[in-house]
């Protein structure tokens, strides 16, 4: 297990966004977080990156409590994410998107281990020929593989997603998931997403967790909660009948 | 291309450098003044052009610098060699605690604690009667201890060289990478293990430093100092430099500088007037070159001398 999240709750003023949420991600898995807008999905992400502060419960990740610490801590302990809209730098080079990442945990690295270091992974997400292009004239698809380059590049053992497939086309779907499944071979990336396309968060991961009004309402394998009465009812709404 | 770059640098610096010979001693004034604003806009620049900080209290480390080093001089009878230092130190350390007074602020609100700060320094020196002699100016010593335009002349370029060099160095550092991915999105730089407020800090400590430092030997060269040297018209004065030359660009403010500061004397005669016409020029460029008189060079001149 490298992470265990214990009675989770955070409220925005008398909104309840995470009521005593328990979750754990096993090492080496794809796990999967779906829930209805508004049911604290990223939420959870921004409480495990540090961006907020849990009221209350615990997070334990690799045998440390890192509920009270600051994002920048919590990337050097190994967590990396990307953002459901995508913050890349836009100003900046490719190439010094990802620098950022290095130099934030590998600081003393010689400038062209970094440059190198850099590189490699934008070969990795297939931005190889966009180097030096100016992150603002990326494409949606380039500004979310350059937000994977760079989370990559802070060699995290544990990776968030946040809804990396919204608006992508199905080709696009299909080597993003392809992707991540490389993520987890080829670099032993533990893999924690969310998302709304269905068929995809089905396909890649191994288990999933079902949220609904900050509630966790399901957990198990994919086929399992396709079939779950109250994920159908929280999706669908009740039946009258 | 390169090479014909160093050269035209060094044909500059090699024109600029013999400027006592042919140039007056008013224009020699001038090109002082210049430079003190070279000096204050290029470390501005570092502050508000790459991370984003939008500070008014740079014309305030000025004057912490200029008023620590000339009070010093005078009370304790410190050579002001040794008092810029501690002019700059004292003013990086008031950087310090308003860095990390504005380490939960950003836009709007952090220009607003650093333009009360600014306020707040004017009115001490204004009325610190005692210690500052207010508005009738301070009488401070000679940096070199005797008088001489084309020394002081040679000790700014020589200052300023080093300053540029430093802020060179550093927006070429990762420093300077994290410092644009702060501004850039603060949010994002945190999640990629940047400690984002020791950075902003940094950069404020290190600005405010320069500030102090250009503010306590542009005193010396002035002997006498006044509250104005804080106020927010010249703090404006700075940001206008930035902005008109490039802001976030390294030669930016250096052109700006030299730009408005002798376009401020030609103007003179208008009296009252060239206030406008320094409005109009500033409106010309925010319309036309928003990215300034280095964006021009960048986008217009560049790219056709490289195909040409």
């Amino acid at each position: 297990m490298i992470l265990k999240a214990t009675g989770i709750s955070k409220s925005f003023g008398g909104l309840i966004a995470l009521k005593n949420v328990d979750f754990h991600i096993n090492s080496g898995e794809i796990l999967g977080l779906i829930g209805p807008n508004g049911a604290g999905k990223t939420t959870i992400f921004n409480v495990l990156t540090g961006i907020y502060h849990p009221e209350q419960g615990n997070i334990d990740f690799n045998g440390e409590d890192i509920s009270k610490y600051r994002p920048f801590e919590i990337c050097h302990k190994g967590i990396a994410r990307t953002f459901q809209v995508t913050r890349a730098f836009l100003d900046m080079s490719c190439l010094e998107n990802v620098l950022v990442g290095i130099i934030g945990n590998n600081p003393n690295l010689s400038p062209a281990e970094k440059k190198s270091e850099a590189i490699k992974y934008l070969e990795f997400v297939g931005l190889k020929n966009s180097v030096d292009t100016q992150a603002k004239n990326l494409t949606l698809v380039g500004k979310k593989r350059l937000e994977l380059a760079r989370a990559l590049s802070t060699h995290p053992k544990l990776l968030l997603l946040d809804e990396v497939l919204s608006g992508l086309n199905t080709t696009e779907m299909r080597e993003a998931c392809d992707l991540i499944n490389i993520i987890l071979d080829k670099f032993g990336i533990t893999i924690f997403w969310v998302e709304h396309v269905m068929s995809a968060i089905m396909e890649v991961s191994g288990r999933i967790i079902v949220l609904d009004h900050g509630e966790k309402i399901a957990e198990g394998l994919p086929k399992d909660i396709a079939n779950n009465a109250e994920v159908i009812e929280a999706y669908l709404g009740e039946s009258d009948a | 291309m390169l090479k014909s770059k160093y050269i035209l640098g060094l044909f500059i610096l090699a024109i600029f450098l013999s400027f006592p010979i042919y140039i007056g001693k008013y224009w020699l004034h001038v090109s002082i003044i210049s430079l003190f604003y070279v000096m204050m806009a290029s470390s501005w620049n570092l502050l508000a052009g790459y991370t984003g900080q939008v500070s008014f209290a740079h014309a305030a480390f000025a004057g912490i610098g200029a008023y620590v080093s000339g009070i010093i001089a005078i009370k304790l009878n410190i050579p002001p060699t040794i008092g810029l230092f501690i002019g700059a130190g004292i003013a990086s350390l008031f950087g310090l605690g308003l860095g990390m007074l504005c380490i939960k602020m950003g836009g709007i609100y952090l220009s607003l604690t650093t333009l009360a700060f600014s306020e707040i320094i004017r009115l001490i020196i204004t009325n610190e009667y005692e210690l500052t002699r207010g508005t009738m100016g301070l009488e401070v010593p000679n940096l070199i201890g005797f008088y001489s335009k084309t020394i002081y002349f040679y000790i700014m370029i020589a200052v300023s060289i080093i300053f540029l060099l430093i802020i060179y160095k550093i927006i070429k550092s990762d420093l300077g990478t994290s410092f644009r991915a702060i501004s850039n999105d603060e949010l994002a730089a945190n999640s990629l293990g940047i400690n984002v407020i020791r950075v902003r800090i940094v950069a404020f400590v290190i600005s405010s430093a320069m500030a102090g430092f250009a503010g306590a030997l542009f005193g010396h060269y002035l002997l006498l100092i006044t509250p104005d040297i804080s106020s927010l018209s010249q703090m404006f004065l700075i940001l206008a430099m930035t902005i008109i030359g490039g802001m976030g660009s390294f030669f930016g403010p250096i052109i700006g500088a030299f730009f408005l500061e002798t376009l401020s004397e030609y103007i003179r005669i208008y009296g009252e007037y060239h206030v406008l016409i320094f409005g109009i020029v500033a409106l010309i460029i925010a319309r036309f070159a928003p990215s300034g008189l280095d964006g021009i060079y960048q986008e217009k001149i560049s790219p056709k001398m490289a195909k040409s």
